[in-house]
């Protein structure tokens, strides 16, 4: 702190005196490179409002795909069309003032969108797009003395758990103004919490121009409505379409009245050392929040709001994991940092070889979900040529995963003498070794396709296939082999990355997307599930008939 | 010997260091003389960084204790109000130092915040929807560069329109704005076919209505909708000065002719040279291509129909050299010499003022020089100054030359300079005759012609103490002097913004007319 106080008063004595510097040239701005479309296919569709089906004109339609494709917008009788488009799969999205951003096929948000497949040369028409009014949540900010905030960046989020962890997603964000108020609108029906988070300046600008330098550190602070921290106290806001929910006023925790954790590095040995040091929210409650610390010292201190954090440390003298509950008071804590653990190993092909030059990355990702984000870098290794991965400075509880594979590779199994390490959570407490891992990746994976047809056998265009693995061990991290399908145009679903194995498969017309990966949740589905076996390499076709969601 | 033995033990003993023992007190207020509750003060160095932060009570009364005998300055700041220092007693000026010493209580240290104005309303198209997420901003007229352009406000920022399409931009000081809206950018397709429009609802810059707002006056209402206009797709190619095509460093930006100073805009650029420039709305604007070392311009003029086969072909550059040559008695430190070939036309300044190279034996080396320029000597010696710039016989001193093409190099370019310098001193006193030191002494020619952007007769100067001036070194011609406010320091405005040709206009009413010849010393007494 000494230092940089030292560096204000240099940077301070200069700028009376110096004249300003020129504005440096913008780079040239060579920003859309993008080829010209050479395909032959059209997309073709109308964007209408949902009540009155009226067409809306002036609607920016985004199209995903293959490629770049530049954005349209739909002219007076609401109708857009993409010509020049390449064969592959498409999916679409529509804004418009007032309303709620819609993607083709998906009905609320968290819903996965319908794909469009588009033949070569091909045209799909019929492309609509319904959109239903947004809704707004406005309200007033103000401090604890009842005084408004300004520039606080306030958002309406949705409530999610995956993987057995709550957190949340942002629907809409804005800015207060100086009247403290705050507007989040083209919000599509649903439930949501309002938060607000304030940042403290380092630097405030005075009028003519000059700076004054402030504030011992930048504090930060969040505030869910109607003013409490942790996001299970968090009041939840039900909207319905196009609905104006006003006064959602609420005052924001000072950032001043936040303790102040302070912490202390020191070595093996017991020397202080230099370390960088995160900070991740352990109650599940409080949404996962990770803070980092970027200054390296022996000592570092920073305001933090009550709860229980873990702190991860890291230097040259290795790493350090420690928990830490902040109240009210301030807290002092030193952290010792010892030589982390090891994995090494290689990733082979099965049966085949991989792409010549493919790279493979690998990561020790720590058991505890929301420790996920604290501990991402330093966790994950990429594999050589020769297909070898070494990770180190581990510490605590960690499960080995292919982060990232040549495209069309699956991670078939993860093996360490003689033991299968997939899903498995390795305990490092300091200078454990697993040398020798074998990760073994397969591109003979299994497809499974088809339609789904209600009681009378007719096809249906809307629905949800879920699909997960019938053996409870495999579905421990549900991310890894559970799917959610919906169809394409046509009303076919297909799903390409399957492992070979048993797989419970069930068609229905909606899912709960704030909460359907989730072991407890697919359980639910087990009973009205149908069993699917798929081998290696295999393309299954099937026909499902729709069941009742559970 | 005792006095010895005494004052030697007086020497030993460690300086005190000084004790935190001062007390620094005052309040804060809104201008209708009310008590401003809960505003930030803050306590820093007089040049440094702050030492404390405290929040006033209800009644606006803060306190700093234990403070160290030093200099200090403060500020208050509020979420709605002008942040002001104490004693700050205009916009661009800085506040006054408070100095304490040990055991001092400083009382009365009071401030006076104004309000914040904001300006308030609603975006829409042309059929009446509400557009959301235009970035709506309030410009004022500027003068820099040797142009009037319309630029953003220092310390203010852009704000978007919500769904309803309506804005609000605050943190205003009261003054006459410029409000203005616009969807994305020239070149980017978020709802093209727009061009930044300006209230009431007018794509010329020249027909835009101020919008007033007063201390703590808002401004509602300022409802307008995007102007469509019809834009144009520009295309073209690329050269180099070889005739070789090359993909990329094209950019585009409004000429100066344009009264607004746009962002540059970028192109889709390919393999064979080629570029286009989508959505360009009507206006005068200058491509600018650059390869490597090389630079070129072409100017277009965009008036909603396509424009092809626009070639931009760059030049290498024109190398400037000679010698100085003085005459004098003694030979001037060739270290204190700076020269330069300066930008004429700010369309065409590409990478701006191009620095002489000047070698022991007074030979000087300038290159590559592109563009129409003039030639500077930006500094010399102490005691000597600028006679002429003379090439092949002519005097070229303010001589506008084209430069760019190898053919349009120079060479037995001579600098003169002279050690009969002309002094121009004086005295700056206010109405009641007492040296009036708090301003600038702006110098200008009287000729027009030779107000241009960068030019040697242009001059300002701070009076000392007394009121005292003394300029060195100003060109031999006549001139107009005037006494004006403290010219603005900071940010967001350029030191040339007083030669703006209104100010100078309605200056050199009031200014004193001053004809300046060689080595002569004039001497003039200004009123403030």
């Amino acid at each position: 702190m000494r230092r940089a106080a030292s560096l204000f008063v240099l940077l301070g004595a200069a700028a009376l005196h110096a004249q300003p510097p020129p504005p440096p040239p913008p780079p040239p701005h060579d920003a859309l490179q993008t080829r010209p479309l050479t395909g032959t296919g059209t997309i073709r569709g109308r964007v209408i409002a949902d009540d009155g089906d009226e067409p809306l004109r002036k609607a920016r339609v985004v199209i995903g795909g293959p490629t770049s494709i530049p954005p349209g917008f739909t002219d007076d009788q609401g109708r857009f069309a993409f010509t020049k488009l390449p064969a592959g799969q498409y999916a679409l999205t529509a804004r418009k003032a007032g309303y709620a951003a819609a993607a083709f096929g998906s009905r609320h948000p968290g819903e996965p969108p319908m794909r469009i497949d588009l033949a070569a040369g091909g045209t799909v028409d019929g492309v609509d797009v319904r959109m239903m009014r947004g809704a707004a949540i406005s309200g007033r900010l103000v401090d604890e003395f009842g005084e408004a905030i300004e520039n606080a960046a306030v958002f309406a989020e949705r409530v999610v758990r995956v993987a057995g962890r709550t957190s949340t997603t942002s629907q809409a964000s804005t800015l207060s103004d100086d009247l403290g108020e705050y507007r989040l609108g083209g919000l599509p029906s649903g439930t949501y919490v309002v938060i607000a988070r304030v940042a403290r300046p380092p630097m405030i600008t005075a009028a003519g121009g000059t700076i004054v330098f402030g504030g011992p550190d930048v504090a930060r602070s969040r505030t869910y409505y109607p003013g409490v921290v942790a996001l299970a106290a968090a009041q939840r806001i039900d909207v319905q379409t196009g609905e104006e929910r006003s006064a959602v006023d609420f005052g924001v925790l000072a950032a001043r009245a936040l303790a102040r954790l302070t912490l202390s590095f020191v070595d093996a040995k017991g020397n202080p050392t230099d370390a960088i040091s995160t900070l991740s929210s352990g109650d599940s409650d409080a949404g996962g929040v990770t803070i980092g610390i970027p200054s390296m010292g022996t000592r570092t201190s920073t305001r933090v709001e009550p709860g229980t954090w873990m702190v991860y440390a890291t230097g040259a003298a290795g790493v350090g994991i420690s928990s830490v509950t902040i109240g009210s008071d301030d807290v002092a804590m030193t952290m010792a940092l010892t030589k982390g653990g090891r994995i090494s190993g290689r990733v082979i092909a099965d049966g085949g070889h991989l792409p010549p030059g493919a790279a493979v990355e690998i990561e020790a990702q720590p058991s505890t979900v929301w420790m996920q984000p604290l501990l991402a870098r330093g966790s994950i290794a990429r594999t050589g040529s020769d297909g070898a991965f070494q990770l180190k400075d581990l510490l605590g509880a960690r499960q080995l995963r292919v982060r990232s594979a040549p495209p069309g590779w699956l991670t078939k199994a993860i093996l360490y003498d003689g033991r299968s390490l997939l899903d498995a959570s390795i305990e490092f407490k300091g200078g454990e070794e697993l040398s020798g891992v074998q990760v073994v990746l397969t591109d003979r994976h299994a497809e499974l396709s088809g339609i789904v047809v209600d009681a009378r056998q007719t096809p249906l265009q809307r629905y949800s296939v879920v699909v997960f693995p019938e053996d409870e061990q495999l579905l421990r991290d549900p991310r890894r082999l559970a799917r959610l399908v919906r169809p394409n145009q046509a009303g076919q679903f297909r799903i390409d990355d399957l492992l070979p194995g048993t797989y419970c498969v069930a068609a229905v017309s909606d899912v709960d997307s704030s909460q359907w990966l989730n072991a407890d949740y697919l359980a639910r589905f087990r009973p009205i599930a149908i069993r699917i076996a798929v081998a290696e390499s295999e393309k299954k076709n099937v026909v499902l008939s729709l069941v009742d969601t559970p | 010997m005792i006095a010895v033995v005494l004052s030697l033990l007086l020497l030993d003993q460690p300086p005190r260091a000084p004790a935190a023992t001062a007390t620094i007190r005052g309040r804060v207020m809104r201008t209708d003389g009310h008590p401003l509750p809960h505003a930030t003060v803050r306590l820093t160095m007089a040049f440094g960084p702050i030492v404390n932060e405290t929040t006033a009570d209800e009644d606006g009364v803060f306190e700093f204790a234990d403070v160290r005998p030093n200099q200090y300055r403060l500020a208050a700041s509020k979420s709605g109000y002008v942040t002001l220092e104490f004693g700050q007693a205009r916009a661009s000026m800085r506040g006054e130092v408070v100095a304490v010493k040990d055991g001092e209580t400083r009382e009365r240290v009071d401030f006076v915040l104004p309000r914040h104005a904001a300006i308030a309303g609603r975006i829409g198209d042309e059929n009446g929807d509400p557009v959301e997420g235009a970035s709506v901003s309030v410009q004022q007229i500027r003068f820099a560069n040797g142009r009037r352009q319309l630029a953003a406000v220092p310390g203010l920022n852009a704000r978007r329109t919500n769904d309803l399409g309506r804005y609000r931009l605050f943190g205003l000081q009261p003054g006459d704005y410029v409000v203005a809206a616009s969807v994305g950018q020239v070149g980017t397709d978020d709802l093209p076919g727009y061009a930044t429009t300006f209230f009431p609802g007018t794509p010329n810059p020249a027909e835009a209505q101020l919008v007033r707002v007063g201390i703590a006056e808002d401004a509602f209402g300022v409802d307008f909708a995007l102007t469509p206009v019809k834009t144009a797709r520009i295309m073209g190619t690329t050269l180099t000065s070889t005739g070789e095509p090359f993909q990329g460093g094209i950019r585009m930006r409004a000429s100066r002719r344009s009264a607004t100073a746009g962002a540059d805009v970028g192109a889709i650029t390919r393999a064979d040279g080629t570029f286009e420039f989508p959505n360009v709305p009507a206006g005068e604007y200058v491509l600018e291509g650059s390869k490597n070392n090389e630079l070129g311009w072409q100017v277009v003029s965009v008036n909603g129909t396509d424009l092809e086969g626009v070639v931009v072909q760059t030049m290498p550059g024109s190398d400037i050299s000679g010698r100085v040559t003085f005459e004098g008695a003694a030979t001037p430190n060739r270290r204190r010499l700076e020269l330069a070939a300066i930008p004429a036309d700010s369309d065409f300044a590409g990478r701006g003022a191009a620095q002489a190279d000047i070698h022991d034996d007074f030979t000087f080396h300038i290159g590559p020089v592109l563009g129409p320029r003039r030639l500077r000597l930006a500094r010399a010696p102490a005691g000597w100054m600028l006679k002429a710039i003379r090439l092949d016989g002519q005097d070229v001193t303010d001589a506008v030359m084209a430069f760019g093409r190898p053919n349009q190099s120079l060479r037995d370019v001579e600098i003169v300079l002279t050690d009969v310098v002309t002094h121009l001193s004086g005295r700056v006193a206010d109405s009641r005759g007492a040296p009036a030191a708090d301003c600038t002494v702006i110098v200008f020619p009287v000729d027009e012609d030779r107000r241009y952007d960068g030019s040697r007769f242009f001059a300002t100067v701070r009076p000392a103490q007394g009121g005292a001036i003394d300029l060195a070194g100003l060109p031999e011609g006549t001139y107009f002097v005037s006494a004006v406010d403290r010219l603005p320091e900071g940010s967001g405005i350029s030191e040339d913004a007083w030669q703006d040709p209104e100010l100078l206009e309605r200056a050199a009413r009031k200014a004193v007319r001053v004809t300046l010849q060689q080595g002569q010393t004039v001497s003039v007494t200004l009123r403030r």
